[in-house]
């Protein structure tokens, strides 16, 4: 239970808080969300929707011969966002089913769908 | 250690060290030699009567109680060589295309009695003849994907699944759906035999794309509120590495594959993975004796796609370990895989499954998996939710977070 309620609420404040400091102001409008939190929350527990094999990381692996190639291209300022817009080196493209973006896919109100971090969204 | 900001470039990419193979097609190995289909009768006493005994992992007699081990099935066909030797397409004869015209529904003649005895492969690898008693078992491979290249048996016993669905359900009461609360019984487990394809991989993969790294942060006040801000290096990152993988597990009954949250629950028979397919057995129907099982209905051509992309996930993991410079990710722009090798096992792998079958009341149904790992008993399941009763309870919690967000508005 614990994982999903975290997650959630980690969903709730990168959206709140757009990486900025909390304050109480912010934390008042995540209060606004506990009930949508809690369903969701909820929902994945006896659901479990976004559970899935996670062959990316427990699947056995080796690499050899690896080149690394790190040049340094130029120095950014005054960025709001604490991660690179578009990362995308810890994305799973392989797996038919889980992850987040389950919890919305015509589960949680379409209101609550507009402000969750792109990456969750029902596309 | 940190990429340099200035200095002599670094040198660029040579050509691949290794060229990649061309597949000029499959290299088959058979692995249903000396199979054979009809009476498959104990050693020591002539019954047919065997079945899998959990406990040992072997088969038994249920007549002299004489127990056979079967032998490691990667091992007997050597299909378990070192993945970094891999080149082209290698498969076991029982991943085979399926040929569609093939029959599912086949007679055998009892070699007890004479008698003609019909197994539908789609549910059943085995039959009793309606006679003589005997068991009739299927052990050679057709091209309708019934018989696989091994099994990896049951190791966890009924009682101990049964335990473990119950205590996930019990944890999942107060909001489950008043007719499955009243309808859930556990001990409907059942042993279930579910086709998967076992992919060794050797690919050389390339990435390219860039890496940001954190310099600095800080907050500037705008009137009332702070906001924080980053600073960072962006640098042009680039990897390329041969990957072995081993033992990557695939879905290959298409029903299974459609892992659509809103219309099934196949996602949860997919949670429950790993395996641990190194500890298959050579194929022997006997091990299907108190189990169902699925057949496979998809080809190596049909879930090459999804291993291909499975293999760049993986690829892309491992190339984080040597990213951790990058702390505000990396985005790569161009992904190459160049397949070395590949070697593809069908397998049937053990799940204990509880099925729920509920009726909405807009007329749809759903039907809700409860499914435990036959060797390693990770438990995933999927329960039937009150909905009107949770929908009162979010509703109270946010009445309550209303109230309690507006005071700290009104006191901030």
């Amino acid at each position: 239970m614990m994982p999903d309620i975290a997650q959630l609420t980690n969903i709730v404040i990168r959206a709140a808080s757009d990486n900025s400091d909390n304050n109480s102001g912010k934390l008042g409008l995540i209060l606004m969300l506990a009930g949508f939190v809690f369903y969701g929350a909820m929902y994945l527990r006896y659901r479990n929707t976004d559970k899935r094999d996670h062959y990316e990381s427990e699947t056995k692996a080796e690499t050899a011969n690896m080149e690394a190639q790190d040049s340094f291209s130029r120095s950014l300022t005054h960025l709001k966002n604490s991660r690179m817009s578009g990362a995308d080196n810890t994305s799973v493209r392989g797996a038919r089913a889980g992850g987040l973006s389950s919890l919305t896919s015509g589960v949680l109100p379409k209101g609550l769908n507009g402000i969750l971090p792109k990456e969750f969204r029902d596309h | 250690m940190p990429p340099a900001a200035s200095g002599p470039p670094p040198p660029a990419f040579g050509p691949a060290a290794v060229a990649v193979a061309e597949p000029t097609g499959p290299a088959v190995v058979q692995t249903d030699v000396g199979a054979k289909d009809g009476l498959a009768k104990c050693s020591r006493c002539g019954s047919t009567d065997i079945a899998l005994n959990i406990a040992t992992g072997h088969l038994r007699c249920n007549f002299c109680r004489f127990e056979q081990a079967s032998p490691n099935a990667l091992a007997t066909y050597h299909l378990d060589g070192d993945p970094k030797l891999l080149t082209g397409l290698v498969v076991g004869s029982g991943s085979a295309d399926i040929v569609p015209s093939t029959d599912e529904v086949l007679t055998f003649k009892c070699a007890a009695c004479g008698a003609e005895v019909v197994i539908d492969t789609k549910s059943s690898m085995q039959a009793r003849c309606h006679w003589c008693r005997n068991t009739l078992s299927m052990n050679q491979q057709i091209p309708n994907g019934a018989v696989p290249d091994m099994i990896l048996p049951f190791k966890l016993s009924k009682e101990t699944a049964v335990a473990n669905i119950s205590a996930f359900v019990g944890k999942r009461m107060t909001f489950a759906h008043p007719t499955f609360k009243a309808e859930f019984q556990p001990e409907n487990v059942m042993g279930v035999y579910m086709p998967y394809m076992v992919v060794d991989v050797n690919a050389k993969i390339r990435l390219t794309g860039q890496g940001e790294h954190q310099t600095r942060s800080y907050t500037e006040k705008h009137g009332d509120n702070e906001e924080r801000y980053y600073d960072a290096d962006v640098y042009d990152v680039a990897r390329a590495f041969d990957i072995y993988i081993d033992d990557l597990t695939v879905e290959s009954s298409s029903e299974r594959l459609d892992q659509t949250p809103s219309r099934n629950s196949n996602n949860i028979i997919n949670a429950i993975m790993p395996f641990d397919p190194a500890e298959s057995v050579t194929y022997n129907s006997n091990y299907l004796t108190g189990f169902a099982s699925e057949k496979r209905d998809t080809n190596v051509t049909d879930l090459a796609p999804i291993v291909t992309t499975q293999s760049q996930d993986i690829a892309r993991y491992q190339a984080n370990n040597t990213l951790q410079f990058y702390d505000r990710g990396v985005r790569w722009d161009d992904e190459q895989i160049d397949l070395v090798g590949q070697r593809w096992v069908s397998a049937y792998l053990p799940v204990w499954l509880y099925s729920y079958y509920e009726k909405k009341s807009n007329g749809k149904s759903f039907v809700h998996y409860v499914a435990v790992n036959g060797r390693t008993g990770k438990t995933m399941g999927s329960v039937p939710i009150n909905q009107l009763r949770l929908l009162l309870v979010s509703a109270v919690v946010e009445i309550i977070g209303i109230i309690l967000g507006v005071i700290i508005l009104l006191v901030a």
